[in-house]
């Protein structure tokens, strides 16, 4: 199974996007109306995404520190995203009853623009989930890359070269479409307006661009960044090859690995565990353990019989040494569950 | 009082016993001892270990059921913890355990039949269903010298 990476949803997006922008034709009135409410969605996810970055607070009280100039950028970016958002909820608000279909190619690229977009956010959301307390190697590699200053400087840029794009086009959008009755002028407004604030955010990141320019790697690191999910349960069957095999175990390692630390996460006492249910695992234990006891002396009795290698009867032997000190651990621990559950005497009256 | 003979005093005071207090009593001290009785005798044949393993578990559960039965009486005069059997033949000791297992398999079920109490009936079903798995333990097949 391929595990999606953050970089196919940046890529898909911004090629829907240019080719939402690329389209030669002219839109009509509904059209219009279905490219207000996709870029109220696909806006909204972009000022989500420089809201999610670790920048200063916008109105820190009781300092006097201001922050650094590639920083004061990037934070004017994330305002101007936000109120780009802000301008355009009213328009998605008026156009929402008039029908626009998605198969008309600019409303469609958006559409699934705005879905790659949140579909990225919510990658990234899976490595950066909260952690379990205390759960072993947490935070996860990735999500101390994706808040690392190159990787969150790389995602900036990232968004301001959308912004980039779009600003021309919506302002161009909301200039043709000032004349049709078919959109409410509200919706124009918010166009207009909206086209203003990308303008704003993508001079702000290209500022702060200007002032530190992006590492190559940062955005190397942000295009891997693969979806924290467990992959697909690797069933065995009778004829793997080898590699088939040492992939099946890796599969396997990290699904459990994952769910041992989703466990933690909700872990309560089972009501399942039971004093019953640990003395039936002890007596299975001790009772399996003492059965491949019998059967490796068998073989290394046979081993000896037929003149095999005596490595290999000593290491049967050791096997079996070994599993009996197992199995004898577990009969004792047998003999405490026997006493734990209620004692040896009656309760007293 | 050693091994086999305290078989046998526990299955006459089963026999003895008329009300439900005091089978629910001896079903108590009974498995009790056949879980000692079995712990004695896991390691004595290899071939057994698992069967005596599992006889002393359900001694266990049978012990447990007993335990939560509203009419089990107070704390009395409890009988001692078998003494080795070690002495004794091991054929001898699962002939024993069978035939107390199957005792106490009959008389639960007739207290279960004759309890009030839902507690009661319901601790002298789960005893009985324990004892019964012991019987089966320690049940010879006809045609194997060894257990069932």
């Amino acid at each position: 199974m391929t595990v999606p990476v953050f970089g196919d949803f940046l890529d898909a997006a911004s090629g829907h996007i240019a080719a939402a922008v690329a389209y030669p034709g002219a839109l009509t009135g509904a059209e219009r109306c279905g490219v207000v409410r996709e870029l109220d969605r696909m806006v909204s996810t972009l000022a989500r995404y420089l809201g999610d970055l670790p920048l200063p607070d916008e109105f820190s009280l009781g300092t006097t520190a201001r922050p650094a100039a590639e920083a004061r950028a990037a934070l004017d970016a994330r305002i101007a995203m936000r109120r780009a958002a802000q301008s355009l909820r009213p328009g998605a608000m008026a156009v929402r009853g008039i029908r626009a279909s998605t198969s008309q190619p600019v409303v469609g690229h958006l559409a699934a623009a705005a879905t790659c977009l949140a579909a990225g956010r919510d990658l990234l959301y899976t490595q950066i989930a909260d952690p379990p307390p205390g759960a072993e190697g947490s935070p996860s590699a990735w999500a101390k890359a994706l808040a690392s200053k190159p990787v969150t400087h790389a995602l900036v840029s990232e968004i301001g070269r959308l912004a980039a794009q779009l600003a021309p086009w919506i302002t161009r959008v909301a200039l043709e479409g000032q004349a049709s009755p078919a959109m409410p002028a509200l919706a124009g407004l918010a166009l207009h307006s909206a086209g203003r604030w990308l303008w704003i955010a993508s001079a702000s990141t290209e500022a702060a661009m200007h002032r530190q320019p992006s590492l190559p790697e940062g955005r190397l690191v942000l295009i891997a960044i693969p979806a924290h999910l467990p992959p697909a349960s690797r069933p065995v069957t009778a004829q793997e090859t080898l590699p088939e095999l040492c992939d099946g175990v890796t599969v396997t390692a990290e699904r459990l690995r994952q769910a041992a630390v989703a466990f933690t996460r909700r872990a309560h006492w089972s009501v399942q565990a039971t004093s019953q249910s640990w003395r039936r695992d002890a007596l299975a234990s001790a009772i399996t353990g003492h059965g491949s006891e019998l059967i490796l002396r068998g073989l290394a009795r046979r081993a000896a019989e037929l003149g095999m290698s005596p490595a290999v009867v000593t290491q049967l032997h050791h096997a079996a040494e070994s599993l009996r000190r197992a199995w004898t651990a577990w009969r004792a621990v047998t003999g405490e569950w026997h006493t734990l559950s209620t004692g040896l005497d009656r309760p007293k009256a | 009082m050693s091994d086999l003979r305290l078989v046998g005093h526990l299955q006459s005071r089963l026999q003895r016993a008329l009300s439900l207090p005091g089978t629910l009593g001896v079903s108590f001290d009974a498995f009790e001892v056949i879980r000692v009785l079995a712990r004695q005798s896991q390691d004595r044949a290899p071939r057994l270990f698992a069967a005596f393993m599992s006889t002393a578990d359900a001694a266990v559960d049978g012990r447990e059921a007993v335990t939560i039965a509203p009419s089990l009486p107070p704390l009395g005069v409890s009988t001692a913890p078998p003494d080795p059997a070690v002495g004794a033949d091991l054929d001898e000791v699962i002939a024993a355990l069978a035939l107390l297992a199957g005792l106490l398999a009959d008389r639960l079920n007739c207290a279960a039949a004759d309890a009030t109490l839902a507690g009661d009936r319901a601790a002298c079903e789960e005893a009985a269903a324990a004892a019964r798995q012991i019987r089966t333990l320690m049940a010879r097949s006809d045609d194997s010298p060894g257990l069932r």
